[in-house]
């Protein structure tokens, strides 16, 4: 199933803004993805509706379960 | 006439090469993050997509900037 690769950060006001991306190198770099968010935060090119992007929340794999139903 | 422009929306676009169809021609996809800073350096927002194009498997085959403007009339 396809996955994806979730980077949280926070905002100046303290709310969450997800970046994503298909197909994430795996097993993930927990350094690296770590590494890339801190030049995302210091580049700072994102705006988000509370403000820059400030902080680091997190980072994610999500993958999505999707089961066709054979209809009668 | 004098006219100005106001800038009020960049996209960046990142564009991967993820395989090649039965004809052998390439597919592409694209990636738009929205939400860009218009005073946002060019050198900044290339390796922004850079950085990005580091934690996935496809290759990173163009990056793009759009950036969207009123014009205005100032006279």
């Amino acid at each position: 199933m396809a996955k994806t690769l979730e980077l949280i950060f926070e905002n100046m006001e303290g709310r969450v803004v997800r970046l994503t991306l298909e197909s994430p190198v795996e097993p993930a770099d927990p350094a690296l993805i770590s590494q890339v968010m801190d030049e995302i935060i210091a580049k700072n090119v994102f705006d988000s509706s509370g403000g820059d992007l400030v902080q680091k929340r997190g980072a994610r794999l999500v993958e999505r379960y999707v089961e066709d139903i054979e209809l009668p | 006439m004098a006219v100005m422009s106001n800038p009020f929306d960049t996209r960046l676009t990142l564009i991967f090469y993820v395989g090649d169809d039965e004809e052998g021609n390439p597919i592409e996809r694209s990636k738009t993050f929205s939400r860009v800073k218009p005073t946002a350096a060019d050198v900044d927002l290339y390796e922004v997509a850079q950085a990005l194009a580091s934690l996935q498997t496809y290759t990173l085959v163009e990056t793009e900037r759009s950036d969207r403007a009123t014009l205005i009339n100032i006279e």
